[in-house]
């Protein structure tokens, strides 16, 4: 019993907690066209969340250094790539945060029941066990 | 000495089938609709938290009850406390009624289930084209033929709408199949249930994975499992979560304690309520990927987002939703579209029959128990009555009543029970009693319960609880008293109550005997 508890609220704690932290991760098709658009040939490119925001945060700059940001091309693609993100976060492909919820759901209820006929299995059949 | 009680096969045959009548409909139709409405992914914290700390303490106690006192729930509650037995028959009287509206779902599945079987040898699904045959403007197809198959009454058309005679034979179906199940004893439930549970299971996995390889699914997963973190800081989500735990562990029925009732009193206790309820949810997160999947594919091929559908989740998506994507899908034939579906109103029908004969199951060992009658009399006679009340519901307004119905019986009068249960369990009862139960439990279970069951019992559970009754009823009032509010809600969910109380009145021999007879 304790260990069932002491695994589950492990699970309870740390799934959510890391999926928390990748919420706002985008896709990595995403990323990779951000990252073409930054065009820094030093970037030392992964594909990681770091980057988005390091791309995200050129980007912005970039915007923000022009004047009237809605006529030009920089802004408007900035628009469009941001919008672009929050469209793939959801068609295509898994966000990290839902893939990290699916592992956390499964292992909990799927891991769970493994466990406890595991324990049954284990009393062979358990007390009182018979027909 | 008392007849002796019969047994169950084996502990597995006692697992099935507490997981079977757990699993049912709304495993597939309730579960992903409310995740996705609450937050998606983040819901699955309440809803595990809830599970923690009142579900399986409730099935603890239901299973510990009726293990102990080796009686179905009126009896059981009997032997615990001579003053509680209508607790026992409130709850298995709530549940005859619901099985009377439970049973009218199937029959939908089998009329919708053996027209796509025979539409497996024509060109045409039954309901492509029922919207312009029906001139039913505005609507789909599968929207049309489901009022079709329910006889709905045309807008501004006033009466109960006509009689569906083929729902009719799908009432007897299901009537018939529950007889069958259960009129020969637990022995042959525990053989049904080979079937009726790992069946729906594997029709589950091959329909999710053909949903996970539709175009656009992952569109769909991403609505059910990203996580809105934001919504834990309302308070509905966790109500939400605790009502649908409450909800799909079939706990506050009186069929658990019934179907524990049939182990011999050594039997463990606990580790079968993780094993139950794990299964039970288990299936509900599997249930997500198979509905949300599809989803994700039907709203691309209707240029509409997901939010903005309807028939996400209850009686639409399993026969308006489910049905629209089937016809949507580029399968090369009709007989695999048509396949699909009956393997789809299959799956459906297996997961509510073993909950509605487990429902049945829980009045006849109660009856049975009371009255001292033999079980094929009394199970012939519950399934002809509730068959004869079911007719009611075969009207085109019959989904309207049963929805009024469901709102007193099923959301409103379970929950009360369970509340009930709770406080006389570890309010009312000697505190001396309640020790002994718990002692009782981990005597014989393989995993120990603690102080912290003995809180979850005392006041989280109540406190929900009461705060879930609390909420409802602000809806209820909000929603006025009508004509068919009064008949088909409060009226029998009042009589009900008093009918418990008065087969607590009538004293049987039966009454008098000694728990260690069982």
């Amino acid at each position: 019993m304790r260990k069932v508890t002491i695994t589950l609220v492990l699970l309870l704690a740390f799934t959510p907690a890391l999926a928390l932290a990748h919420e706002g991760e985008p896709p990595l098709a995403v990323v990779e066209e951000l990252a073409a658009y930054v065009a820094t040939d030093d970037t030392d490119f992964d594909g990681t969340n770091k980057l988005y925001k390091a791309a995200k945060a050129a980007i912005a700059a970039e915007a923000e250094a022009i004047e009237d940001a809605d006529a030009r091309p920089a802004a408007k693609r900035y628009a469009e790539i941001q919008s672009q993100v929050a469209d793939a976060m959801r068609r295509d492909s898994l966000p990290t945060s839902a893939w990290l919820m699916g592992f956390f759901g499964a292992t909990l209820l799927w891991g769970g029941m493994a466990f406890c006929i595991g324990v049954a299995r284990k009393r062979g059949g358990g007390k009182g066990g018979g027909a | 000495m008392a007849e002796q009680r019969e047994r169950w096969n084996s502990r597995t045959a006692f697992i099935m089938a507490a997981v079977g009548s757990a699993i049912g409909l709304g495993n597939v139709w309730r579960f992903p609709g409310q995740a996705f409405e609450n937050g998606g992914g983040a819901f699955f914290v309440p809803y595990f938290i809830a599970l923690l700390t009142a579900g399986i303490p409730l099935m603890i106690v239901e299973y510990g009850i009726g293990s102990k006192y080796q009686g179905s729930a009126p009896l059981s509650y009997q032997r615990l406390d001579k003053r509680f037995e209508w607790v026992g028959w409130w709850a298995v009287l709530i549940g005859l009624v619901i099985s009377c509206y439970y049973c009218i779902i199937l029959a939908w599945s089998w009329q919708f289930a053996y027209d796509s079987f025979i539409a497996m040898f024509s060109n045409a699904l039954p309901w492509t084209g029922a919207a312009a045959q029906d001139g039913a403007i505005g609507a789909t197809d599968t929207q049309a033929y489901f009022n079709e198959v329910l006889g709905t009454p045309a807008e501004g058309e006033t009466g109960v709408g006509t009689f569906n005679v083929g729902v009719m034979f799908g009432l007897a179906a299901t009537w018939l199949c529950v007889y069958l199940a259960i009129a020969k004893g637990v022995h042959r439930v525990g053989k049904v249930v080979m079937i009726t549970v790992p069946l729906p299971l594997i029709i589950l996995v091959l329909l999710a994975v053909r949903g996970l390889t539709l175009p656009n699914s992952m569109d769909g997963l991403a609505y059910y499992l990203a996580p809105d973190w934001s919504k834990l800081a309302e308070p509905e989500v966790w109500l939400a979560a605790y009502g649908q735990v409450f909800f799909s562990l079939s706990v506050g029925w009186g069929i658990l304690i019934a179907y524990a009732s049939f182990r011999p009193k050594d039997s463990d206790v606990v580790n079968n309520a993780y094993i139950t309820s794990f299964a039970n949810c288990g299936f509900s997160f599997l249930a997500g990927f198979a509905v949300f999947s599809v989803l994700g594919y039907l709203a691309h091929s209707m240029g509409q987002p997901i939010p903005d559908m309807d028939g996400i989740s209850g009686a639409g998506l399993a026969f308006v939703t489910y049905p629209e994507a089937i016809q949507r899908m580029d399968m090369g034939a009709v007989w695999m579209q048509g396949l699909l579906a009956v393997g789809f109103f299959v799956m459906l029908l297996t997961l509510g029959i073993d909950s509605a004969f487990s429902i049945v199951e829980a009045v006849a060992a109660a009856m049975k128990d009371k009255f001292n009658v033999s079980r094929a009399f009394v199970v012939r006679g519950l399934c002809v009555a509730g068959f004869l009340v079911g007719l009611i519901y075969c009207f085109g307004s019959g989904p309207d009543w049963l929805g009024i119905t469901d709102a007193y019986m099923g959301d409103y009068g379970l929950p009360m029970v369970a509340l009930v249960q709770c406080i006389v369990v570890a309010w009312i009862i000697p505190k001396k009693k309640f020790m002994e139960l718990q002692g009782d439990i981990n005597k014989r279970s393989e995993l120990v319960t603690g102080a912290m069951w003995r809180i979850c019992l005392k006041f989280i559970t109540p406190a929900v609880l009461i705060w879930s009754l609390f909420e409802y009823t602000r809806k209820l009032i909000a929603k006025g008293v009508s004509f068919d509010v009064v008949v088909f809600g409060i009226v029998p969910a009042g009589l009900v109550l008093l009918t418990a109380f008065l087969l607590q009145k009538i004293r049987t021999t039966k009454d008098e005997e000694e728990v260690g007879d069982a």
